[in-house]
């Protein structure tokens, strides 16, 4: 089952967010080393599209960023109402859940206030653009760990399939927090190269080509750790012989490896071109639907980078890897949607 | 009336409300909390409110019927307030 991205949209660290955006113009070509330990994201302008007051001051930062990209992308893609709002987290509300033990803690559980432990759970910005699209149909939240994005996808793709539906919205967002940004680092989490990061993402995916459909999507692949080389090559061998391709029909790998070098060598040596997607967005549970993001607009602007600039550079398949914490392993297929790609200055990124 | 109870009340509402583009000059004490006119609020808020007075006065509120007296708008929340505090 192929799925095609009719539309995506991203708030990210860089200025991935808005409308007729130019990759060239919203990516560095190399991410710059920055100073801190993490890559907030670029907040837009949140009042522009969730008009709802009392709505918005409700809304912790990974609602805004979820919701946002949401609503954005449905409005862009034209849809009205998408048939699914299929969501994924990997920590839910963090600042919410964050007061609300604290005021536990801090009121000898009495008194707790209401608003942090509502907003708090994983399902809350895909209830929320569910309320602000006035869309009643199937709505479900994944919070799976490093495999979120996945499920969420595979949900669709499944309910496409069987032809339940024609077209799904799939969004992740994840944020961080000083108190989650200490923990994990005392637990040792996110402690290689990469920084700790959060953002949102949200992809409109259709079962029928459209004129500006961004790339197509198959089901993910998901591994679970520990896992053995020879394991990913049989997954990466089974993955491209499922869509009648060879290793020399990947024009790319994005990688976005943290804790498991020797299995991010092995699959940077397989192929002849590969990117470290996690550079840009930093790491965090879902932060491959950062690398989906950055595929797909890839394939629809045909731009690679070089390390200096944008290229524009042939493109038809690109593997997205991604691992998280040497427990959750990854594969995503994305193909240009058309056989002749569009030239990339017709396009945004968005 | 008592000025500062009901300055201090404001400031409250708002904090507690997170209530980003309202200042205290913005509210009228007099208006009703709840509905259209007013700040707008709904049920709950009414919650936040509860606790409010109760973590902020020590004041308990425990009868619905007293709660919508109380809360019609931040003098009636003042005047319950200084009528009960000891």
């Amino acid at each position: 089952m192929k799925a095609y991205i009719q539309c995506c949209t991203s708030i990210s660290h860089h200025a991935t967010f808005g409308i007729d955006v130019p990759l060239a113009d919203c990516l560095p070509a190399v991410a710059p080393q920055e100073e801190g330990d993490t890559l907030p994201a670029i907040d837009p302008n949140y009042k522009e599209l969730i008009d709802d007051a009392n709505m918005r001051r409700r809304m912790s930062h990974i609602i805004k960023m979820g919701v946002a990209t949401s609503i954005h992308c449905i409005n862009k893609s034209g849809c009205g109402q998408p048939e699914a709002i299929i969501t994924a987290t990997g920590m839910g509300g963090m600042a919410d859940t964050e007061k609300f033990l604290n005021c536990i803690i801090d009121n000898h559980e009495q008194m707790l206030n209401p608003t942090n432990f509502i907003q708090s759970t994983g399902n809350t910005f895909g209830g929320q653009t569910g309320l602000l699209n006035h869309c009643h149909n199937y709505n479900v939240t994944y919070v799976h760990g490093g495999f979120s994005l996945e499920s969420a996808l595979t949900d669709a793709l499944l309910q496409m399939e069987e032809e339940d539906i024609g077209n799904a919205l799939v969004a992740a967002a994840d944020e961080i927090t000083p108190t989650e940004q200490d923990v994990m680092r005392r637990l040792g989490f996110w402690r290689n190269g990469n920084k700790m990061g959060e953002g949102a993402q949200a992809f409109l995916i259709g079962c029928k080509p459209q004129i500006d459909s961004l790339a197509t999507i198959t089901y993910p692949r998901m591994m679970r750790g520990p896992l053995t080389a020879q394991e990913l090559d049989t997954q990466i061998d089974s993955l491209l012989a499922d869509n009648n391709l060879t290793d020399k029909d990947i024009d790319v790998v994005l990688t976005g490896a943290e804790h498991d070098p020797e299995m991010e060598t092995k699959v940077e040596d397989r192929f002849a071109r590969h990117l470290n997607y996690k550079q840009w967005c930093g790491q965090y549970f879902t932060a491959s639907s950062f690398g989906v993001w950055l595929a797909a607009n890839m394939l629809k602007q045909q731009l690679l980078t070089d390390g200096q600039s944008w290229e524009p550079t042939k493109m038809k398949n690109i593997l997205v890897y991604t691992e998280t914490l040497k427990d959750n392993y990854t594969l995503m297929l994305l193909q240009a949607a058309f056989d002749k790609p569009h030239t990339c200055h017709q396009y945004s990124c968005q | 009336m008592d000025e500062q109870l009901v300055n201090n009340l404001k400031q409250q509402i708002i904090d507690e409300l997170n209530l980003e583009e309202v200042k205290p000059e913005d509210i009228d004490a007099s208006a009703p909390l709840f509905g259209d006119g007013g700040l707008g609020l709904d049920s709950i808020d009414a919650l936040e409110l509860i606790i409010l007075v109760e973590k902020h006065y020590g004041l308990k509120i425990t009868d619905p019927k007293k709660g919508k007296e109380i809360f019609q708008s931040v003098n009636t929340m003042a005047e319950y307030i200084k009528a009960n505090q000891k």
